[in-house]
């Protein structure tokens, strides 16, 4: 398969603390990869250097063989990477459906967005129940399904999805990575950075463990499951 | 050694949300305790009770025997207790010295500067931290490493005997954080009972000999790192539910 997005030696400073160190990563096309690692690792600082929210310091980011580490976040959106924030970011004043009719933003043929539309509320229904209901007023699971489904809106060929696990129940843990495998056979490549690692090692099919800015450690499931370097960097010891 | 701080029950609810839940423990003169626990298991609001900033709900905190269970903050730091934010905040315009000199000037800092006076007080802080090349100069300029150095150095001017560290490496470079550990280890043999949070753990862990562990509020275990390390309540909060690995 061909590489769908790929880093090269990347580095991000936030004034002289290191949040990224020499990143080499690549995503082929159809893939689920998911990002490990304890808070403050640098997870969130990736997505972001790849969606133009920031950028990198050093090192080159490809996209279907284009440069996009200088690209602004809209070009980059443009292209067809569609970023799902950690902690939702909703339109919360906005009832549901202009949420999602938000996210089609760059999409201009109609049929497409209406294709894209019965595509996110057949994966979660219960968006289409509540679909004149204010985000604000939606619980924390429902928000972030909001905020899946309104990234999937803009037909991205790449998915960057940033915790979504983040303070939700397990039981709606799981529904959500139930969508995301769902998302994957659908064919969207995505890109998971995930705190909870028994859950990203469950749907990624390559992890990669983040620490401390580096990419300690990659494999997939099966390789990973019994290192102890994972504890490690989550416990420090 | 006697028990420097007893904290009893200690209960904390934000509306619906009960940060802190029935949480207990005691820390003896002299030692050196970590408190851990996943993004908001509640480990500074912890500190926030204990140093006054927010009063509990329920509970009882005593220290050296006396209770000071919703106790303004500046009581408690005249009583010995003092805090550093894990968000650094000085005066930015003040020069270094001074703001070391405004902490001397508190009840238990005034019995040093009394005796040896407050700028050569101050001077000896900012020695001790490792910024006395940077005494006349102003805050705003320092890197975050040194601001962080000068917030220790803040906390150390009211002479305390119980030093709470939120968070004293985050955001800090390899280097800057061996900095900050030598610091907080030469406090600590300077006879500074050292309390201190973190959820980056590698350079907590390594460092005290005592681990408290904390999850959504409530008490998991209190023990040597590596059996913190290993509990499986413990692995499964940072790692997530059935988390198998260790």
């Amino acid at each position: 398969m061909q590489d769908l997005l790929e880093l090269k030696k990347v580095y991000h400073y936030y004034g002289r603390a290191r949040a990224l160190e020499e990143i080499n990563l690549k995503v082929e096309e159809g893939a689920l990869d998911a990002v490990i690692g304890p808070n403050g690792a640098g997870k969130s600082t990736l997505l972001r250097v790849i969606s133009g929210l920031e950028e990198p310091d050093r090192g080159k980011i490809e996209f279907l063989g284009e440069r996009i580490d200088d690209m602004k976040a809209h070009k980059i959106a443009k292209r067809g990477i569609a970023h799902c924030p950690e902690r939702r970011r909703l339109f919360y004043d906005l009832n549901v459906e202009d949420n999602i009719q938000m996210g089609a933003y760059t999409l201009k043929n109609k049929n497409a967005k209406n294709a894209m539309k019965d595509f996110v509320y057949e994966l979660f229904p219960r968006l289409k129940e509540r679909r004149k209901q204010r985000a604000g007023t939606l619980s924390g699971g429902e928000q972030q399904m909001l905020a899946i489904a309104r990234a999937l809106m803009a037909k991205p060929k790449l998915l960057l999805l940033d915790e979504p696990s983040l303070g939700l129940a397990p039981k709606i843990k799981k529904k959500i990575f139930d969508a995301i495998e769902k998302i994957k056979q659908e064919g969207t490549t995505t890109l998971l950075v995930e705190q909870d690692a028994v859950l990203a090692m469950d749907v990624g099919e390559n992890i990669h463990l983040l620490e401390e800015g580096k990419i300690e450690m990659r494999g997939t499931k099966e390789e990973l499951e019994k290192e102890p370097r994972i504890k490690q960097v989550y416990l420090g010891i | 050694m006697g028990i420097i701080l007893e904290v009893k029950n200690l209960t904390k609810k934000f509306g619906g949300l009960t940060a802190v839940n029935d949480f207990s423990f005691e820390i003896k003169r002299g030692e050196f305790v970590g408190l851990i626990g996943p993004n908001g298991a509640g480990k500074t609001t912890v500190f926030n009770l204990i140093s006054g900033r927010d009063k509990p709900s329920s509970g009882s905190i005593r220290f050296d025997g006396v209770n000071i269970t919703g106790l303004k903050p500046y009581k408690i730091v005249n009583l010995g207790i003092a805090r550093t934010f894990q968000l650094v905040r000085s005066f930015k315009f003040l020069s270094l010295l001074d703001n070391i000199s405004v902490s001397c000037l508190s009840k238990r800092g005034k019995a040093v500067s009394k005796k040896i006076g407050t700028e050569e007080y101050a001077s000896s802080i900012l020695t001790s931290v490792g910024l006395v090349d940077k005494a006349t100069i102003p805050p705003v300029v320092l890197p975050h490493g040194d601001l962080r150095k000068l917030q220790i150095g803040k906390a150390i001017g009211t002479n305390p005997e119980l030093l709470l560290l939120d968070e004293p490496f985050s955001g800090l470079s390899h280097e800057e954080k061996v900095g900050i550990t030598d610091l907080i280890k030469k406090l600590h043999a300077d006879g500074v009972t050292i309390f201190m949070t973190g959820h980056v753990l590698r350079e907590l862990m390594t460092l005290v000999p005592r681990v408290i562990a904390m999850h959504q509020g409530k008490f998991i275990i209190d023990g040597s790192p590596e059996e913190v390390a290993n509990n499986k309540i413990v692995l499964e909060a940072y790692l997530g539910r059935g988390a198998g690995f260790a």
